[in-house]
């Protein structure tokens, strides 16, 4: 892949990629101070929907006006490190949509507060309506608790009737600082063309004082297992999570690695073929690697009829103790190398994938390339580097389930 | 190797070179399409689905989809996903009323060498599949849970149970009841557990035997390929054995209700859940079917549309958490959805706000803005599709599946750029009218 990088703005890089002949351009704008930074839980994600609710310029209508009828479309994106506006338009609409960035991340009004809370609110009741989606918060929140990467819906819940709108305003303002951010373009550009109107849209921004900073991690201490009923539910949703190396890490090639093998690598891995094909236990289950700054989270995930919860929960314990005892073979190695190459190349196909990617890579501390390197880096994973990584999967852990209530055990 | 009856060369929006479209002589149609860059996506859509089964065998088509994967004389269960997940690629299929359909997705290699291996490996799937007696698993009562050689039948049901415990998907099977009272797409394409349990090997075969067939199917290459090629390629590989013609039921349009039919259920839940739903046209009046398109995105979809504007943004004390619309198309009569996401105590009020501002739409026709607007953003998704060789290959596919041909496709834009003001407000008549509409609601309670 191709980029150049230009310094905008007193240190704040511009990452361009064009790539000829594509009908849509993709514009990301990310910043330092996802949920990481925030004291309380939702302030982050508050900030990213007020970007959405007016400008000095442009009242809160006028601006989904504007968006919809150019067919601009701009997400604020609230991830765990960081914040990104992310844009896709169709080439002719570069001007206009860099206009309306500009003017949705310096000179927001943060109006509506408290309706947007309510909405807030409301679409957080409904997700958690869903069995899959609460699991997944019991789990998050045990697991970080004490810390914002443990900001869950849950606890969006408890503390958002505390936020106030200037603490979410100052911490948005915060993050918005030239050292603190980039911005990446990819589409049917030239950089010569789009160089002077990046710099004009930025022309204006301020250097701020560092003042929100993520606090350090400490782990939790031994396995947990921590259950939620759900009334009526078909099925119990089981999920067991535990630390894993973080962004950038040493380690991150074999873990993604052996991810693949388990449960991360579609119909092949061993978590589908093993309780799912063979035991008929779920539809759905899977193991995940997530990476963050500070640490990674590598979850196993099943949903399962309720009578079946111990066998799953049994069925995860061989699965990872096989890994931990046994060598994977030179097939399993070569289908992981294989699948993840498939990965990067699919998971970069758009605009706005690589766009993202990079944005989110380089705001991160990391080359904007940086999914291609470790791609290859996996390739030169072994077979006992799996197994060392896999022997890391040992206590702390937290063990999620959500079922009916007669179901869940009683440990 | 069978002869090309046909062929044909298609000019596809925002591509530069033409496709190629080729119907072969027992009646199996090849779609080569160019287009650059580094995926091949290979597709094959089998226009069977729910709507073709009965009581007796609902949820065959998506059962069988499952079953596809589990292995041919060639390739045990396994391998197929290996070999082809092994190089990178994507394996999937989906079943909906109308059709279904199986994708991979892969990197291009130097010599198309990978492209190669999963086209014979696609193909062998879908002519040759063994359907094995023990990766179906023997019938079973789905009420006992001491049962316990399950295998793909309660992958299925667990599937099944995936969906009951997904609020939206209640709210939507119970209005496509009341939609569609007398046409088979009354049904759950995923069937039920009971049939799922028992429903015999010897049952899904005939199916598949019946509808697997060369008439039936079309298969679509997209990637930087040689399209004559590739339909030369496409055609050694699907050599079809023991042809029989197919006969689709037709079915008659379903009437729109004369009265409203609106079914109040209550579950415990965190919200209350509305779900409201028009007829619409056949997929064949494509002009019908880009207005809803239209009259769909001007309704509810988007932060600009009135929907989200009026009802959540600057109604006071709104009782809404969230709002929407989207237009479903099917072959026989699509459906106009709209749909909220309410306070607990104010599931009735915001069902009487959504039905009022529906049929605004016939009172209060859309503004030129809102038009304009409709035309842009629809134009600008059409060009989204096409970003990525399975969304083009699933927009060809839909058009193939339901019509018989690419028009559904190649048409869209300038039926879209010929449509006009007053022909929304007389499709919004027509279609959208308050007499006929029918609701589900979803209050939390016991």
């Amino acid at each position: 892949m191709h980029y150049e990088m230009m310094n905008l703005i007193d240190g704040m890089p511009a990452i361009l990629a064009p790539r000829v002949n594509t009908p849509r351009m993709a514009l990301a704008v990310a910043m330092c101070g996802g949920v990481s930074r925030e004291a309380r839980a939702g302030t982050a994600k508050m900030a990213g929907r007020l970007l959405e609710k007016g400008t000095e310029r442009r009242s809160a209508e006028e601006l989904a006006r504007e968006l919809d009828e150019r067919a601009i479309d701009i997400r604020p994106l609230v991830l765990a490190d960081s914040l990104v506006l992310a844009a896709a338009f169709i080439n002719r609409e570069l001007d206009a949509a860099l206009d309306l960035v500009e003017d949705m991340l310096f000179h927001s009004t943060f109006a509506d507060f408290d309706k947007e809370r309510d909405k807030l609110t409301g679409e957080t009741q409904a997700a958690l309506d869903h069995p899959g989606e609460l699991a997944h918060d019991l789990l998050t929140r045990t697991l970080f608790e004490g810390h914002p990467y443990g900001h869950s819906s849950t606890r969006v819940l408890e503390e958002i009737g505390e936020l106030q709108a200037d603490s979410v305003r100052a911490w948005y303002y915060n993050g918005l600082s030239p050292d603190r951010m980039n911005l990446v373009l990819v589409g049917d550009f030239t950089p010569q063309e789009v160089a002077p109107k990046l710099s004009a849209a930025f022309a204006n921004l301020a250097g701020r004082e560092p003042v929100l900073t993520a606090p350090p991690l400490t782990p939790l201490e031994g396995d947990r297992v921590v259950t939620r009923a759900h009334p009526n539910a078909q099925q119990a949703q089981v999920l067991r999570g535990w630390y894993a190396p973080p962004l950038g890490a040493e380690e991150q090639a074999a873990m993604t690695v052996m991810n693949t093998i388990l449960g991360g690598g579609g119909l092949s891995s061993r978590l589908f073929v093993e309780l799912r094909d063979r035991q008929g236990l779920a539809y759905s289950v899977r193991s995940q690697y997530i990476t963050m700054r500070l640490t990674g989270e590598f979850v196993v995930a099943i949903g399962t009829s309720p009578e079946n919860i111990a066998r799953a929960r049994l069925g995860f314990a061989e699965q990872i103790a096989r890994l931990q005892q046994e060598p994977i073979t030179p097939d399993e190695l070569d289908f992981a190398h294989g699948w993840l190459a498939g990965a990067f190349v699919l998971g970069q196909e758009t605009n706005s994938q690589y766009c993202l990617d990079m944005a989110i890579n380089h705001i991160n501390g990391l080359s904007p390339d940086y999914s291609e390197r470790l791609q290859r880096r996996t390739r030169e994973v072994t077979i006992p580097d799996v197994q060392v990584v896999a022997q890391s999967i040992t206590p702390p852990s937290v063990t999620a389930i959500v079922a009916r209530e007669d179901a869940l055990p009683t440990e | 190797m069978e002869q090309i009856a046909q062929m044909h060369e298609v000019a596809l929006p925002f591509l530069e070179r033409p496709a190629r479209w080729a119907t072969m002589e027992n009646g199996h149609q090849i779609f080569a399409i160019v287009k650059p860059g580094s995926v091949v996506h290979l597709h094959t859509v089998v226009r069977t689905g729910s709507v073709n089964e009965t009581e007796e065998n609902t949820g065959v088509s998506h059962f069988l989809e499952h079953l596809m994967f589990k292995g041919t004389e060639r390739f045990p269960a396994g391998q197929f996903d290996r070999m082809l997940e092994g190089l990178g690629a994507r394996v999937n299929a989906s079943t909906s009323k109308d059709f279904t359909q199986y994708f991979v997705t892969l990197p291009d290699n130097a010599d198309h060498s990978h492209y190669r291996l999963a086209l014979d490996l696609h193909a062998d799937m879908l002519l040759h599949a063994a359907l094995p007696e023990e990766e179906i698993g023997p019938p079973f009562d789905p009420e006992n849970p001491r049962v316990t050689e399950k295998r793909e039948r309660m992958v299925v049901i667990e599937e099944i149970k995936m969906g009951r415990d997904n609020p939206w998907r209640q709210a939507i099977i119970a209005l496509n009841e009341q939609l569609y009272p007398n046409h088979p797409y009354r049904r759950e394409v995923i069937g039920t557990a009971e049939v799922i349990a028992g429903i015999p090997r010897a049952s899904i075969y005939n199916y598949y035997r019946a509808w697997y067939q060369p008439s039936n199917m079309v298969t679509i290459v997209t990637g930087e390929l040689e399209p004559e090629r590739v339909i030369a390629e496409v055609a050694e590989h699907f050599t079809f054995h023991g042809v029989e013609p197919v006969l689709h039921p037709g079915f008659p349009p379903e009437g729109s209700p004369p009265a409203p039919r609106i079914e109040r259920l209550s579950n415990p839940l965190n919200v209350g859940y509305i779900a409201m739903g028009f007829l619409g046209p056949a997929s064949s009046d494509l002009r019908a079917t880009v207005a809803l398109d239209m009259l769909s995105l001007i309704l509810g979809e988007g932060i600009s549309s009135r929907l989200h504007q009026r009802l959540l943004e600057q109604l006071r004390d709104t009782p809404f958490f969230g709002v929407g619309s989207t237009h479903w198309t099917y072959r026989d009569s699509s459906n106009v959805l709209a749909y909220g996401i309410a306070r607990p105590d104010a599931v009735e009020e915001a069902y009487n706000l959504l039905q009022h501002e529906v049929v605004r739409l016939q009172q209060e026709p859309p503004a030129m803005r809102e038009f304009e607007k409709a035309v842009t953003r629809l134009e600008t998704q059409f060009a989204a599709q096409t970003e990525t060789a399975a969304g083009l290959s699933v927009a060809v596919a839909d058009s193939m599946a339901r019509l018989n041909d690419p028009t559904g496709y190649v048409n869209y834009l300038d039926v879209l750029r010929g449509i006009t003001r007053d022909d929304l407000g007389h499709f919004a008549g027509m279609y959208l009218s308050a007499e006929h509409h029918c609701a589900v609601t979803v209050s939390p309670g016991v």
